[in-house]
């Protein structure tokens, strides 16, 4: 009975998806309303089953042979409730709600504005795959589909050109990234024939099974790692989070405050069975959470704009959250994941109202903003605080190394055999 | 003889002669229904042989799979073109390469299929305006891969008895087998545009007007005779070509994807990225598992249904803007919101967004070709994440932006326009949520 609940959940967002989307193509006359109460609707309906399936604490959805080769291959669509898991899906509903209610107003008669509920109800959708998913596979596509949703969002204003090549910049990490948990997969594939979490976060008892492909093992965390990495917006990848403020913001407030920045820290806390084996991998983790958590610190400290010092706080409680993984704490880092998302989601929401908040409204009165000294500055020079501090407002170089390191050589080589080729095939040495 | 198997040639020649009628009515009245009904037949006819092969009572001939993929990617492209005049030539050519590669599927006997080699690439020759640069390489690209195939089959030829395609591996001659084999593999890759010999497409996409499903009319047949011939020869006496092959293949995957970013022309990143993905299609091949090849089937399918639906929006915005370019944002969101969806949705589904047939291919390759060189293999990866970057490039730069006010930029579709982007979808998606009920029959092939 629980189970059949559990798949009721998670198909019943897949048929809004597809009669909203069916009455979006075939251009009915669709009015607001319909978008906003279909999903308080499938938002309540959900979160009612969950609430059942966490008081029933455990269920179990499976589809075994989804895509099968008869005795060479399988890719079940396997997803396990369980109720730590259960409480971060709960705490997604409940957010999901408040930005529901929140953009209604917020982009009232904005031409967009079936595209950002559309989005919003896939998002809705692939967030239960990733927290209750059981094999990596069933994870990649509802990963997958956030980043998509992510990117599509930043760039939600399209007659704005800065808001597209910004979510380039989000694209392309995430990409980047997507090549870690896509090799992890198959990875885990070739060297243990599974990609259970639950099998591959016992990788004692699958070394001895495939002793001859125990070291794939590592290698497999470190992907989960590096897959980890774009969402989270960690170290050496954290600079596309604040260009991805161009979208609006309940959508800014849900993926970059509270919830998709905060799968990266889920990522590695659905394998920490895996990663917590290898010292390496688990230290790897811990110095990338720390050296996130001082850059954020430090870039937050001096940006001027509200959403982006927002952006980066929430960076800085992700850091913690990928440290605390790396230290065991397992209900520790449930506890902050939602903890962050509810306080981030009212700070970007509210956001728009700093100004006003901070001289007028008797609430939040603080006077005005003041910007101390940050403390492991304090006992520098003059000079050096300088120093820091200008390095600090250009992100320590993180955007330039990319650009000016990375990507413009890589262009530029590239454009040059493409000239070559240009030549070769059509008899002209220049860009067609 | 030809060596045709009989159940094909009754489709064959019904189809062919449905062609023949449909193309003089059409020129006689220019109504798209003349036109349409061949490839509506030929889906049809191949598509109940597919799915209704339990009651078949030998194996199917893999040319069933080809032409249904073929004929079902021509009927939508044509579906999705303008109606009125101007396109005419193009929907001659495409009708023509049409029929002479679906005689090519179902041609066993040698010589037969290396005069089809020939002449499927003769109406796209007459896309070039004259006797130019662009022209020169098409020629020289198809003179020599007709001349390695014809060649590479000489050296195969058995002494005595009789041979076919299909049989190749069985009663060839041994004594040159690595060298046949090689030329039959460069006549294969040029054919298909892998690296180093891609040049041909970069010609063909100079020309005006758009060359319309190019790849895969005139390219498609050489990855035919590698499923086909190829392969099986190489899996009974040169297992040892296998790395080399799959390192090319990947090596042509990345190439073509970092090549696909630098493009400026919209048409020619879109084929950058076409070639990158069908690259990696000879991958899955050559690991020479159940898995890799029922993947690489799936996915050619796949290929062609995205890769067709993306050329034809391309098709129909050139035809009203002109040569688009990736210089500034079009902003085409605006006028054009329903392709701008469909655009979108094509290029995700080419690049493997879950949910659509491309996922389920792209999966089924990499475990194949992983499970047997697991850090070669992350190359593919590599190249997949790229031309995601890449499409999305093109993507942006259409249909985001601001529109240019002075340009009448609107494109207004036909019923049956809007029916072929909506079957479309149907197809990526619906057999992208349930795969099984095409994988099985996929899995019969190999």
């Amino acid at each position: 009975m629980i189970d059949t609940l559990f798949a009721i959940s998670l198909v019943l967002p897949l048929l809004w998806l597809f009669f909203y989307g069916l009455a979006l193509v075939a251009q009915f006359r669709v009015g607001e309303k319909i978008p906003v109460v279909g999903l308080k609707l499938v938002i309540l309906v959900m979160f009612a089953l969950q609430l059942l399936m966490l008081i029933e604490g455990t269920a179990h959805f499976s589809w075994p042979r989804w895509v099968d080769v008869p005795g060479l291959y399988e890719f079940p669509l396997e997803l396990h409730f369980n109720r730590a898991m259960g409480l971060a899906g709960l705490g997604m509903l409940v957010l999901l709600s408040v930005i529901v209610k929140y953009s209604e107003s917020y982009l009232h008669k904005e031409k967009g504005f079936h595209r950002f509920f559309y989005l919003l109800s896939v998002f809705m959708t692939a967030f239960p795959l990733v927290l209750f998913a059981d094999n990596i596979d069933v994870l990649f596509m509802g990963w997958e589909l956030i980043g998509i949703t992510s990117v599509l969002l930043i760039g939600f204003y399209e007659h704005r050109e800065h808001a597209t090549v910004n979510s380039w910049w989000a694209l392309g990490t995430y990409r980047f990234c997507d090549v870690g948990l896509l090799a992890a997969t198959t990875l885990a594939h070739y060297a243990v024939h599974t990609t259970n979490i639950t099998k591959l976060n016992n990788p004692l008892q699958l070394a001895a099974e495939h002793p001859e492909h125990a070291t794939w093992l590592a290698i497999v965390a470190g992907c989960i790692v590096l897959a980890s990495l774009g969402k989270a917006a960690q170290w050496p990848l954290t600079s596309w989070i604040t260009r991805a403020m161009e979208g609006p913001t309940p959508s800014s407030a849900l993926y970059y405050g509270a919830l998709s920045i905060g799968l990266g820290p889920i990522l590695l806390l659905k394998f920490r069975g895996l990663i917590l084996s290898y010292p390496l991998v688990q230290g790897t983790v811990i110095a990338i959470g720390a050296c996130s958590a001082l850059y954020s610190y430090l870039v937050a400290k001096v940006r001027s704009d509200a959403k982006s010092i927002l952006a980066l706080s929430a960076v800085f409680e992700v850091s913690l959250m990928v440290i605390e993984v790396g230290l065991g704490l397992y209900y520790w880092v449930i506890f902050h994941f939602i903890a962050n998302a509810f306080l981030r989601v009212f700070q970007f929401l509210r956001s728009m109202n700093a100004i006003h908040d901070f001289y007028d409204n008797p609430l939040f009165y603080r006077g005005a903003p003041h910007r101390p000294v940050p403390w492991i500055f304090r006992h520098m020079s003059q000079d050096w605080q300088r120093r820091f501090y200008y390095r600090a407002m250009d992100g320590f170089g993180l955007d330039g190394f990319i650009i000016n390191g990375v990507v413009r050589p890589w262009i530029a080589m590239w454009t040059r055999v493409n000239l070559w080729e240009n030549e070769r095939a059509v008899g002209e040495k220049r860009e067609l | 003889m030809l060596g045709f198997e009989a159940d094909n040639l009754f489709l064959l020649g019904f189809w062919s002669l449905l062609t023949i009628v449909g193309l003089a009515l059409y020129l006689a009245f220019q109504v798209r229904a003349f036109i349409l009904a061949p490839p509506v037949i030929a889906v049809l006819g191949s598509g109940w042989m597919l799915w209704g092969q339990e009651a078949h009572d030998g194996p199917l001939n893999l040319g069933v799979f080809f032409l249904f993929t073929l004929a079902l990617s021509h009927m939508l492209s044509l579906m999705m073109l303008n109606a009125h005049a101007g396109g005419v030539r193009i929907k001659l050519v495409s009708v023509l390469s049409m029929l002479i590669t679906g005689w090519a599927y179902f041609i066993d006997a040698p010589w037969g299929f290396a005069s089809l080699w020939l002449i499927s690439t003769i109406p796209q020759a007459f896309f070039f305006d004259s006797k130019n640069k662009p022209q020169k390489v098409f020629i020289l690209h198809h003179g020599i891969s007709f001349l390695a195939l014809v060649v590479g089959l000489y050296l195969l030829m058995p002494a005595q008895g009789p041979w076919g395609i299909s049989n190749l591996v069985l009663v060839a001659d041994r004594e040159h087998t690595a060298l046949a084999v090689g030329l039959l593999v460069m006549a294969a890759f040029i054919r298909q545009g892998i690296f180093p010999f891609h040049l041909w497409f970069k010609a063909s996409y100079k020309t005006k007007p758009f060359p319309l499903n190019i790849g895969f009319y005139v390219g498609n047949l050489g990855f035919f005779l590698f499923v086909k011939s190829i392969m099986p020869l190489i899996e009974a006496d040169l297992m040892h070509f296998t790395p080399f092959i799959l390192s090319w293949g990947i090596v042509s995957g990345l190439y073509f994807a970092n090549m696909s970013f630098v493009q400026r022309r919209v048409r020619s990143s879109v084929f950058y990225v076409m070639l990158s993905q069908f690259s990696m299609l000879i991958c899955g091949l050559e690991v020479g598992s159940v898995t890799g090849k029922a993947g690489v089937l799936f996915q050619f399918l796949s290929y062609g249904l995205s890769f067709g639906g993306l050329t034809a929006c391309l098709y129909l915005l050139e035809w009203n803007l002109g040569e688009l370019k990736m210089r500034r944002f079009h902003g085409l969101q605006e006028s054009n919101p329903f392709v701008g969806l469909c655009f979108l949705l094509f290029c995700l589904a080419a690049v493997a967004l879950p949910f659509t047939m491309g996922f389920v291919g792209e999966d089924l390759i990499f475990h194949a070709v992983i499970e047997k060189y697991p850090l070669v293999g992350l190359g593919l990866i590599l190249a997949a994440a790229l031309n995601g970057l890449s499409l999305f490039r093109v993507y942006s730069f259409l249909f985001r932006g601001t529109r240019d006010k002075i340009l009448d930029d609107r494109i207004t579709l036909a019923f049956w326009q809007k029916a072929a982007f909506a079957m479309l979808l149907i197809l990526l998606f619906g057999f992208g949520i349930y795969p099984k009920l095409l994988l099985d029959h996929v899995l019969s092939f190999v």
